[in-house]
């Protein structure tokens, strides 16, 4: 206790000398001692993510993460506080993702790539990676095209600064028409399912196994209804968990299906002239209380699709967390980011009103702490 | 009008199912009519509807009757029952119509061509269920259709038998999965392909290019399924389909029209031993009766086109086709082939096959009971009875005349056109 004690007062002076390299603060954290830049943000509303809303909340952070979270909060002084007269969120997520250029998405030299790792084809210094930290999508899932059967191992990716908050984090899979490529073999589902049956089945091994027991999730394109039937039969046959891709028509029919499959739903990005149809299925999935979350295509496109569920009538807190910890959980890293909670990180966005307020302007945005856009000097 | 076997639809009068409570003397009681009604349609489970005539399939029909649904099956039917109320009233009843052919969903992506062969592959995997087809099928009072691969490999998979509404998922569609090895003869299997002069650069570069190479892929096929039989060491996906053919576990459904390729799989019937064989789309086999006849393969009809030119390899098949068969004694259905010409739809076809020649009680199984006999469905579907799935056609007046409409459908109890709209 005294030496947690000691070790925050040390993290808290930034101008003592002699501070050890690093030292662990009250909530556990690791930072570096003398170096660690401890800040808050006050802001007259905070989203905390899990359906919490504080009002003139204080969000303290600490060497990246997030040290407390709070109203009222007795800030140590010194602490350079950022008053902010408006929203504050955590960072979006974005479970499906084109971060990847085509070039290196798609591998049509083989349709079964479980041994291949998107973030190899990561380039953290690429306009679409700017643009989406820009736009406030502060971590995004590399997904794979979807012509492959077996797409490969997906990676999860801060937008800015190119850290990989987690390798290996789904095996990709593909049950759409164009995994069922005239090609080559699998030219039809038949031929998919049967190869997906074969390596899911009893008896897998490696990453197969891996997805088989629940250890690993699966991400499973599914543009149509009956991609979606079909990847649903796939993981109720071989006990997987994780979300369909692009399944934006898995319709109000497959409502009760898609409950007792226990997949979550990445609706692919649509932009205003969408259907009836399309949205009906969607709100059917909102309104059914199921995960869901967006597909980045184009980053200044992303919260316009959640708001033009929100304009169809979905409930607009809802729709927010799905598009921050709701997706962090279908990515897998919803102990990292996606909501302002101790420990996580520091992914924060600061808005001037409702985020999904189209009139709402972004207005800064923070990535493990860090500054990286918009906002006034420190 | 044919009225075969009253007496044994009398014989066989009513019984209620432990549901429906007490009927007398084929008349239901007040509590039996009141006791299971519900207003709200879309919850309604239970439905009363009597007709001048049921038709039930299995050669007996049933005067100013009554079927009595609960829960998607036939709780009891007879002569006389309930009237008012919101028993339902129609001309006449037959049991849901049965398309083998139906060619539904059959997208390029139903046909795995990494293979000539690919015996092993499920159209119960590729079958799409959202497919608008299927609800033009049943609104045209098909309530059972088998979905088979697209016809472009010499052996494609495994058929299906599917309600054409319901729940979209295959657990709730399926009446049964696996239920034919489908083949194909004639030119489709070997269109697309081509030799490769140099590196081959795709995989259409390969045989068949010809009947003839249709005709020895199949056979090898077999062979390879025999030898496999023999020595597990040589056995290959696909094998054991094969060899459940030729032991007639599973029917074996091959598209062939024209004489020369019926001809052709008969002669590979005949030198695999096959013992269940169904000859799709065989519309020349009017051609050559007797050499079906002798074979013992059921035979599948595409439907009737007034040039009498049909849709597969340009066979020719006359009005007389079905009544010619019958007069042999092969057993067939007629099919719609999904066409989207409503004269060419299967609640049509039996009104061609008896302007043709066809009995009425031939016409109605044809569509109905031997369909479901031909692919071992009938415990479930294809004729009215006690226990059965409550599928159900009804008709504006007598089934197949002219003037008859199809005016309501029920699939597994629910009403998905109401007749009284």
């Amino acid at each position: 206790m005294h030496a947690t004690l000691i070790g925050l007062a040390l993290a808290l002076a930034p101008g003592l000398p002699d501070a050890p390299e690093s030292v662990a603060t009250t909530n556990g954290v690791v930072v570096n001692g003398a170096a660690a830049p401890v800040f808050a943000i006050k802001a007259t509303t905070v989203v905390v993510g899990d359906g919490n809303v504080l009002e003139n909340g204080i969000v303290v952070i600490e060497g990246g993460r997030i040290r407390d979270v709070g109203v009222g909060l007795t800030l140590p002084e010194g602490t350079n506080l950022v008053e902010h007269d408006g929203v504050l969120t955590a960072g979006m997520v974005a479970p499906q993702s084109n971060l990847l250029p085509a070039s290196e998405r798609t591998d049509s030299t083989r349709p079964f790539l479980e041994g291949a790792e998107l973030r190899f084809g990561f380039d953290p210094q690429t306009q679409a990676c700017e643009q989406a930290a820009a736009a406030g999508i502060t971590t995004a899932v590399l997904t794979p095209a979807a012509s492959n059967v077996v797409g490969g191992l997906t990676a999860v990716v801060k937008t800015h600064g190119g850290k990989v908050v987690k390798g290996k984090a789904h095996l990709a899979l593909s049950v759409n028409a164009a995994a069922a490529n005239t090609d080559r073999y699998p030219t039809s589902y038949s031929g998919v399912i049967a190869e997906l049956d074969a390596r899911l089945g009893e008896g897998a091994e490696g990453v197969y196994a891996e997805a088989r027991s629940g250890a690993l999730p699966v991400l499973i394109a599914a543009t149509t209804e009956a991609d979606a039937q079909r990847a649903m039969a796939l993981a109720k046959r071989h006990g997987l968990r994780g979300a369909l891709l692009g399944a934006r028509r898995v319709g109000e029919q497959q409502v009760e299906s898609l409950r007792s499959s226990g997949l979550a739903v990445v609706f692919d990005s649509f932009g205003p002239g969408l259907g009836e149809r399309s949205i009906n299925a969607m709100l059917a999935v909102v309104e059914a209380g199921l995960p869901f979350a967006f597909e980045l295509t184009d980053a200044t496109r992303f919260r316009f699709d959640g708001a033009a569920l929100v304009r169809a009538g979905a409930d607009a807190d809802t729709v927010w967390k799905a598009m921050t910890s709701g997706a962090a959980a279908i990515a897998g890293v919803g102990d990292r980011v996606g909501t302002l909670r101790r420990g996580l990180d520091a992914d924060l966005l600061l808005w001037s009103g409702h985020p999904l307020d189209l009139t709402s302007v972004l207005e800064a945005v923070y990535v493990g702490g860090e500054r990286v856009h918009g906002g006034d000097d420190q | 009008m044919i009225v075969s076997t009253l007496a044994a639809a009398c014989a066989a009068v009513l019984f209620s199912g432990p549901v429906a409570g007490p009927v007398i003397g084929g008349v239901a009681t007040d509590d039996y009519i009141n006791g299971v009604a519900s207003d709200d349609q879309e919850t309604k489970r239970s439905w009363t509807i009597s007709a001048d005539a049921i038709y039930t399939a299995d050669g007996s029909v049933i005067e100013n009757g009554f079927i009595r649904v609960q829960d998607g099956k036939i709780v009891a039917m007879g002569p006389g029952g309930p009237s008012g109320g919101d028993v339902i009233r129609v001309g006449a009843i037959t049991p849901g119509l049965i398309d083998l052919s139906l060619r539904v969903a059959a997208s390029w992506n139903t046909v795995e061509q990494g293979s000539e062969v690919t015996a092993n592959m499920r159209m119960a995997d590729a079958v799409d269920l959202f497919d608008e087809d299927w609800q033009r099928a049943l609104r045209g009072g098909v309530t059972t259709a088998l979905a088979t691969p697209l016809d472009r490999n010499v052996i494609g998979g495994l058929g299906v038998a599917l309600k054409t509404g319901g729940e979209p998922t295959i657990e709730a569609r399926q009446v049964a999965a696996d239920v034919v090895l489908r083949g194909c003869v004639g030119s489709l299997p070997s269109s697309g392909n081509r030799p490769a002069f140099q590196r081959p650069n795709s995989i259409f570069n390969r045989r068949p290019t010809t009947r003839m190479g249709v005709e020895w892929e199949a056979r090898k096929a077999f062979y390879d399924a025999m030898v496999a039989a023999a020595d597990e060491s040589k056995s290959f996906p696909g094998a054991e389909q094969l060899q459940a053919a030729m032991a007639g576990e599973l029917p074996f459904m091959v598209q062939a029209a024209t004489t020369q390729d019926i001809r052709t799989t008969l002669f590979l019937k005949d030198e695999f031993g096959i013992p269940n064989l169904i000859l799709d789309s065989a519309a020349e086999a009017w051609k050559e009766p007797q050499m079906v006849q002798r074979s013992g393969a059921s035979v599948v009809l595409p439907p009737f086109t007034w040039d009498g030119r049909t849709d597969v390899d340009g066979a020719a098949m006359p009005w007389n086709t079905a009544a010619g068969l019958a007069e042999l004694g092969v057993t067939f259905a007629l099919s719609g082939h999904g066409s989207s010409e409503p004269d060419q739809r299967l609640s049509m076809q039996p009104l061609y096959a008896m302007r043709g020649g066809l009995d009425f009680d031939t016409a109605l199984a044809s569509v109905t009971r031997v369909p479901a006999e031909m692919i071992g469905i009938s415990d479930r579907v294809g004729t009215l009875a006690i226990g059965k799935d409550a599928d159900l056609c009804l008709w504006s007046g007598v089934p197949f005349e002219a003037t008859s409409a199809v005016v309501g459908v029920m699939l597994e109890g629910d009403l998905v056109v109401d007749p009284r709209d």
